[in-house]
């Protein structure tokens, strides 16, 4: 399954995109943006929130493939 | 689970492989509503979820407001040095807020395909006055004329009863079957439509300046 997400680059300057991979993210690896090389990471207070998120996500996917 | 019940006047499903047979439309109705009820049940099961994890709700008005994480964001730009008059790399680290919904790899997980596969006798054809129907709907124009239906028994597998040799045994035995094949299919419009939106107004926060505040 594709995992990787895609957001704005965040940097008013750039039009570009950031793709990343969350459950990546949740293990502290950063995405860079191609166009301009700002780079995103997840910040330790996120981390729990999201790993979180993602465990009841698989969950739920787990419930309606079987 | 499938639940099939045979047209034709009769109560359960064995009795109506007896008489006049199984409406057809039924037989293959059946499956198909099954499915779709059963689609239905994924993606609100899928809504659910959405809701309840990556928004929380207002007690007070019920509105449902995005749950946000912060994120780090670090950008380099050039600037000029004061000191030296050349440009150099300057790195700058910023806080974003960004709606977990934007993070979680969402999909839509629904029913693609309902293979429905019998062999059928046709038994009995009736044919039924259709302009009664017109009762119901006084706008659509009165079709003139009788709609055919169709009834029938589930025929055995040939090819299974040449293999098997037990023809007559297998006269007695009706046979449906029904594929159904699940798989990802994109997400409705405006479901991508909500996803553009947060993800477009993310802005950065300098973290000097968040920090002080």
């Amino acid at each position: 399954m594709n995992t990787i997400q895609t957001i704005q680059c965040p940097n008013a300057e750039c039009h570009g995109t950031i793709q990343f991979d969350p459950y990546l993210l949740i293990q502290g690896k950063s995405f860079s943006c191609s166009t301009c090389n700002s780079v995103i990471s997840l910040n330790q207070e996120s981390k729990e929130v999201v790993k979180d998120t993602l465990e009841k996500f698989d969950e739920l996917k787990a419930q309606t493939k079987s | 689970m499938i639940n099939l019940k045979a047209a034709g006047g009769s109560s359960g499903p064995e009795s109506g492989f007896k008489g006049k047979g199984i409406d057809i439309a039924s037989l293959i109705g059946g499956p198909l509503i099954a499915a779709s009820e059963a689609n239905a049940m994924m993606l609100n099961k899928q809504a659910d979820f959405i809701l309840s994890t990556c928004f929380k709700e207002d007690p007070i008005t019920g509105n449902h407001a995005p749950i946000i994480v912060p994120i780090s964001f670090k950008r380099s730009i050039l600037i000029r040095d004061e000191e030296t008059d050349q440009p150099k790399l300057d790195t700058g680290e910023y806080t974003i807020e960004i709606p977990i919904i934007t993070l979680i790899p969402l999909n839509t997980l629904g029913v693609s395909s309902v293979d429905v596969d019998f062999e059928m006798e046709i038994v009995n054809q009736y044919e039924s006055n259709s302009t009664n129907s017109s009762q119901h709907s006084s706008s659509r124009p009165k079709s003139v004329g009788k709609t055919p239906k169709l009834y029938g028994k589930i025929s055995y597998d040939s090819k299974e009863a040449e293999s098997l040799k037990q023809a007559n045994r297998n006269m007695n035995r009706q046979k449906l079957k029904v594929n159904i094949h699940a798989q990802e299919i994109p997400l409705p419009d405006g479901m991508k439509t909500l996803l553009q939106l947060y993800t477009k107004s993310i802005i950065p926060n300098d973290k000097s300046n968040s920090s002080n505040s």
